[in-house]
């Protein structure tokens, strides 16, 4: 077989479609907001122009190849570290217009032309950073070898979280845990460090900002039980939140939550079609062009809206876990793998909060919010994991998904000696 | 793919089966709650969209004025600050309770008991239609979850004045009786809405103007009546002196213009004041003069009695003998209240003989009755534009027996409104014509432009030839003033017509008449010749003792009203006319 090919796998198509299905969705649901108000559609040229950007970028991962980036990993990881560096500084030196503050956080460098989200781009580096580092280890066999990766992981995890921007460091923790389980880390490990952080619930709980316990409070008060009980009994339910936090759900804490489901909910089964609804036409939701645009999608276009976007998703999983499977590369099957974990987890949480599943954090729904740095982040990765569905692999390899004693290798691309030491 | 990969080892299974596992959960999980959005919240949902995030705020349209005849206000809109709160924002309820009862004379205990039966609700009035000054002083405490909003309030400059005409208007802005019910929906103008959506700060922000939804509110017009304010205080005064020196139960009046049907004033004494409508039961408020009909008594003659003249049965010289006062009609007895002897047409009239209406009658039949009776618009609606105008009784033709005959000529077995009378006497007075009444002179629109004017009179039909009204007016009804029962009526400048009337009241239960339950009547236009205005005063249960004929309890009242109204007209007095 040879090394590369140069049309396009199956799966590969696959996502591609489905990424432009859902990219047409997003710019529809972003333009239709302009067409019914008649106002010049910015956001929708800027939307096409991000789509752009993300195509060269695109472009560029596949003509370069994952190889190449495999090569460049520790310096690409560097990169967006040093990145991330600024925004953190800005909150105790001005920077001026180059970091403007938006809503009490610093994550946005303003160049002249473009605007760029460094923990965006924090994801797909910490994706590659991490496949570099495990693809040639064992040691997260071990309880204690989970410890260097997971240590690692809190660099840009602290350095997020500072911005503030919890939301993207939330989906480090996802990312990560996929893919050491990909490497083949034991379950029993993982077992464990769940029942420490299950452990470490209540100290978390009562560490955390206010208001990041109120965006969970929000979720937990969708209740009308819950609510009525904490009302009754204030003194009570005191470690959850305030009688007032009760009371006033609606228009405080969960506004944005049951708006979303509002949005979601009243569309019905098929939507109040495109550029209608009283959600297109009023500015009830916010954010409803980026972090909640999934709900503009059901109340436009219905459950059947819904049900379309979640089935490209599950296109983009399935594809991804499959190209995953079909490399015997450990570097590109981690790679993969990563991608695909990072575009899920984006989707789940995503969707976890515009329907009330989990609490509402800052997220893009990848390919169809409204945002250049997300759009980028999300091509790069798809760039990742189409580029290595075009390396096909080698005969003499290791099994995917299976663990085992690597040489040293200088090129990932040549070919790994078979030990089998793993006892079925 | 699972068959695929199916022989490269149990690891590949685990693993790539658990992440499987984990993402198809986290996506069916997804989907679970996505049906259940769309389906069992969605009616919640949906409503939670309609209701909560469109504000609508309702712009009240400032309901028109009512005007009399020259321009005066008798009804109008005035704006008043009223206290209302949002329970769900105020922390310490019976704080704000304290707070608010230091500057509403509202005590704190009522306050803190409106707030806590309201307390999950976020909208409550804690008094309504305050004194500006209080208003402010509320201002000044800035309470949270408390406001002041002005509201329109219906006020009535002329108090008492009319009140049962202009009727009342409710807490809504509606007009519940009267005038204010009649043309509502001209003076109520439309209410506007704005509509207002929550945007994603919470803040309220109107949304664009091209949508249909809002719209601003269109103010009422106004109404112009016919009805004259002083011509009205003149006879409120003097309605309301006949009653007392009579010791009388009530008492109703209404002045019209013959050449018109226009009412000039209409009264009834007790009456209420208009705004503090809710002291006075359904009874009072009830305007009399248009909705309550009673036996007229000899009022009714006049009216047979120009049927007598078309029926051409009345030869003006003839003499009828009404002998001792006493005589038998079939196997009817009529009694006059003395004896007259010989008498002609005229003095049959003058003197008020039943005997001389009971011969005329017999020689009518009850067909020419029926038909004049109908023709002046007795037992029908006269069409004034008022809720519950009643109608009067007259029976049908059919049942009538030779007993009408001699009974309604003389006003009994009939009933009928004060309007009815004096609409008919209207039409014996300006030579024959019946002219619908009518109480609305203009309507204007909310910017005081005439919309639609209200000058022709509304002849309904012809009921007599000229002359015969001519002759009735100048010669017989005159004579009534001049020397028969109603000498009390004369004036001194102007020649006065008109007729008198006792009426006894049946009982309400059962056949027959109340003993020494009278009311007593008189009609009267003046001046004679060309007469300005009609006046009918009907004194109900006066004190027996006091006096209770017409031209005793009545006639004064009619007089006096006839004065004023004359020299408020500025008609040249008929002496000084006749001289020239």
């Amino acid at each position: 077989m040879s090394g590369r090919a140069r049309t396009f796998s199956e799966p590969a198509w696959a996502i591609i479609i489905a990424v432009g299905i859902l990219y047409l969705i997003g710019l529809l649901s972003i333009y239709a907001d302009e067409a019914a108000h008649q106002s010049t559609p910015v956001k929708t040229i800027k939307q096409i122009v991000n789509v752009g950007v993300g195509c060269v970028a695109f472009v560029v991962i596949l003509r370069m190849g994952y190889p190449w980036v495999g090569r460049w990993a520790w310096l690409i990881v560097a990169t967006a570290v040093i990145a991330l560096v600024p925004l953190v500084l800005a909150r105790y030196v001005s920077f001026g217009g180059l970091i403007p503050e938006r809503r009490g956080a610093h994550r946005w460098i303003q160049l002249p032309f473009y605007n760029i989200q460094p923990s965006e781009l924090m994801k797909v580096a910490y994706i590659v950073g991490l496949s570099a580092y495990l693809r040639y280890r064992r040691n997260y066999r071990t309880f204690w070898g989970l410890m260097l990766p997971l240590v690692a992981s809190l660099v840009p995890l602290v350095l997020i979280l500072m911005e503030p921007d919890l939301g993207t460091a939330l989906l480090i923790m996802p990312v990560l845990f996929v893919m050491l389980f990909a490497a083949g880390a034991k379950m029993r490990h993982f077992v464990g460090l769940g029942f420490v952080g299950l452990a470490l619930v209540p100290v978390v709980w009562f560490q955390i900002q206010p208001y990041q316990r109120s965006r969970i409070l929000g979720v937990l008060l969708q209740s009308d039980t819950l609510r009525q009980r904490i009302i009754e009994e204030p003194e009570k339910y005191k470690f959850l939140g305030t009688e007032r936090q009760a009371r006033e759900w609606e228009v405080a804490i969960g506004m944005q939550l049951e708006r979303s489901k509002a949005a979601l909910g009243s569309g019905g089964l098929t939507g109040h079609g495109w550029a209608r609804g009283a959600f297109v036409e009023f500015a009830f939701l916010p954010d409803k062009h980026n972090d909640f645009i999934f709900a503009m999608v059901g109340h436009q276009w219905g459950l059947v809206g819904c049900l379309l976007v979640l089935m490209c998703y599950v296109i983009i999983t399935l594809a991804g876990i499959e190209i995953a499977a079909g490399t015997t590369d450990p570097f590109a099957r981690l790679l993969a793998v990563g991608v695909v974990a990072l575009l899920a987890a984006q989707v789940l949480i995503n969707v976890g909060m515009t329907i009330g599943l989990l609490p509402v954090t800052g997220m893009t729904l990848p390919f169809v919010s409204y945002g250049g740095s997300s759009l980028l982040t999300n091509f790069l990765g798809v760039g990742l994991l189409i580029s290595v569905s075009r390396h096909r692999p080698y005969l003499l390899a290791n099994r995917p998904f299976e663990y085992g004693p690597t040489v040293g290798r200088e090129d990932p691309l040549r070919p790994a000696p078979v030990f089998r030491t793993h006892r079925a | 793919m699972e068959a695929r990969y199916a022989d490269q080892g149990r690891n590949y299974s685990v693993i790539g089966g658990t992440i499987l596992v984990g993402l198809c959960l986290s996506f069916a999980a997804l989907l679970g709650r996505l049906v259940h959005i769309n389906t069992a919240l969605a009616p919640k949902l949906s409503a939670l969209v309609q209701n909560q995030q469109i504000g609508r705020t309702a712009l009240p349209a400032r309901r028109g004025s009512i005007l009399d005849a020259a321009g005066r206000l008798v009804a109008g809109t005035r704006t008043r600050p009223s206290v209302f709160a949002d329970p769900v924002l105020i922390d310490d309820l019976d704080e704000t309770a304290l707070r608010l009862s230091m500057v509403l004379a509202v005590a704190r205990e009522r306050i803190a008991e409106i707030l806590y039966e309201n307390e999950a609700r976020r909208f409550c009035w804690i008094s309504r239609l305050i004194e500006p000054q209080d208003a402010v002083a509320v201002r000044e405490l800035k309470l949270r979850g408390i406001g002041v909003r002005n509201e329109s309030q219906r006020y009535y400059p002329m108090g008492e004045l009319l009140a049962p005409t202009l009727g009342i208007v409710g807490r809504e802005g509606r007009g519940l009786e009267g005038i204010e019910l009649a043309y509502d929906e001209h003076l109520r103008g439309v209410d506007g809405q704005r509509v207002l959506v929550y945007d994603g700060r919470s803040r309220r922000r109107p949304i664009r103007a091209r949508t249909p939804l809002s719209h601003p509110e269109r103010d009422g017009g106004h109404i112009m009546l016919t009805i004259d304010g002083v011509i009205q205080s003149s006879v409120e005064k003097n309605l309301r002196a006949a009653v007392e020196s009579f010791n009388a139960e009530s008492g109703v009046a209404v002045v019209m213009s013959p050449k018109t049907g226009d009412v000039l004033a209409l009264a009834q004494y007790p009456s209420f004041d208009a705004n503090d409508y809710g002291a006075a039961d359904v009874e009072t408020r009830r305007n009399r003069v248009i909705c309550d009909a009673a036996e007229p008594g000899s009022t009714f003659k006049s009216y047979v009695a120009c049927g007598a003249l078309i029926a051409g049965v009345v030869d003006p010289d003839e003499e009828i003998d009404c002998g001792n006062g006493e005589r038998r009609f079939g196997r009817r007895v009529m009694h006059d209240s003395s004896p007259h002897g010989l008498m002609t047409f005229e003095g049959i009239i003058a003197k008020s003989s039943n005997i001389g209406m009971g011969v005329y009658a017999e020689r009518m039949g009850n067909d020419a009755i029926h038909s004049i009776v109908r023709a002046f618009g007795f037992g029908a609606r006269l069409g004034i534009r008022f809720p519950g105008e009643a109608t009067g009784i007259v029976l049908p033709l059919s049942r009538w027996t030779s007993y009408s005959t001699t009974s309604v000529p003389i006003g009994q077995e009939v009933s009928a409104t004060p309007l009815q009378l004096a609409t008919a006497f209207c039409a014996i007075v300006n030579g024959g014509e019946l002219m619908r009444p009518r109480l609305v002179k203009a309507i204007l629109n909310a910017e005081s432009e005439i919309v639609k004017y209200y000058g022709a009179p509304d002849v309904v039909r012809r009921v007599m030839p000229r002359e015969t009204a001519r002759y009735m007016t100048e010669q017989v009804l005159v004579g009534v003033v001049k020397n028969g029962g109603g000498r009390a009526a004369a004036l001194a400048d102007w020649q006065m017509l008109g007729k008198t009337g006792t009426a006894q009241m049946p009982f309400l239960d059962r056949k027959g008449y109340e003993p020494s339950a009278y009311i007593g009547s008189f009609i009267g236009a003046a001046p004679a010749g060309d007469p300005a205005c009609v006046a009918l005063v009907m004194i109900h249960r006066p004190d027996t003792g006091l006096g209770y004929f017409g031209t005793t309890v009545a006639a004064p009242a009619v007089r006096s009203i006839m004065a004023d109204t004359l020299a408020y007209f500025n008609i040249p007095p008929s002496s000084r006319l006749a001289s020239r």
